[in-house]
């Protein structure tokens, strides 16, 4: 596990939590931070990525999780994002990065009472 | 339109590059927002252009103006910082080149060309900024001394209260 003041990241056999804010300056930070996900894609090939509770993530994180889709079109990974509909960067993001990688798994968990 | 304003400087985010979030979590509970869709949008679109701000800067020891404010419509937020003005006539090409040719498979194309960069800098964020939320984005160039390479540039974002909370 890896934990910060603003986030955390949780490994669980495939899948991968990510919570909190990430708002961090570069994208050798962010390249820092998403190591375990990039390995994992390389090692084991699935991956499944729960960001439900990230409720900001800014351009430079954006550009960073785009670069870990690429990397898994490249190597036919089997990579799923999971996301949250309450929150309005997700639903937006998520469906460009299904323009990057047709095989991209989205999935958004509903709000309470929806 | 009656704006608050603060005064930051680039040295204090590259202590704690979080303090821009910070800034941008609290100018948008100064609006009103709190919780919710509505305010995580406005504060990731205050949040970017602070960091823009912040990494453009031609010096850490320049000033960056923050000024902002709410109306019966919206809110508007101006940030103004020093730059060079190579990269103040860039940012103003940029965002007009943003504003006329935005679309999704634009978008695409730009987002897979910054990703597969080697550059340490995104550069994602006034183009997701335009494509995706509903705000308006202007720069102008100003306080420029002919002598000077350097000028100040003032990014205005302003967002209608009714076209955020649909996308919320």
């Amino acid at each position: 596990m890896l934990r910060m003041d603003d986030y955390e990241l949780k490994v669980d056999g495939h899948t991968i939590r990510l919570s909190g804010a990430f708002r961090l300056s570069s994208l050798i930070h962010y390249d820092d931070v998403f190591a375990p996900i990039k390995d994992m894609i390389e090692s084991s090939g699935s991956v499944r990525l729960v960001m439900a509770d990230v409720l900001f993530l800014n351009s430079t994180g954006i550009t960073a999780l785009a670069r870990l889709v690429i990397t898994a079109r490249a190597l036919s990974a089997s990579f799923t994002l999971v996301g949250h509909n309450g929150v309005p960067w997700q639903q937006k993001v998520f469906s460009s990065f299904k323009r990057l990688y047709s095989d991209l798994g989205v999935e958004f968990l509903p709000s309470q009472g929806s | 339109m009656i704006y608050q304003s603060m005064v930051v400087y680039p040295s204090d985010a590259i202590q704690d590059w979080s303090c821009c979030g910070k800034m941008a979590n609290e100018l948008t509970r100064s609006m009103g927002l709190t919780v919710g869709a509505s305010a995580t949008m406005v504060s990731t679109v205050l949040n970017e252009l602070i960091e823009n701000a912040m990494k453009y800067s031609a010096m850490d020891s320049l000033p960056v103006r923050i000024q902002w404010g709410v109306t019966a419509n919206g809110f508007e937020a101006k940030i103004t910082n020093w730059s060079t003005k190579i990269q103040a006539k860039r940012t103003l090409n940029f965002i007009r080149f943003v504003r006329n040719t935005i679309s999704t498979n634009g978008y695409i194309r730009y987002l897979y060309k910054q990703a597969t960069s080697k550059s340490p800098h995104s550069k994602m964020g006034l183009m997701g900024i335009c494509h995706d939320y509903p705000v308006t984005l202007q720069a102008r160039m100003g306080g420029i001394p002919t002598e000077s390479s350097l000028c100040q540039i003032t990014i205005t974002v302003g967002g209608d209260r009714k076209e955020v909370s649909a996308i919320c």
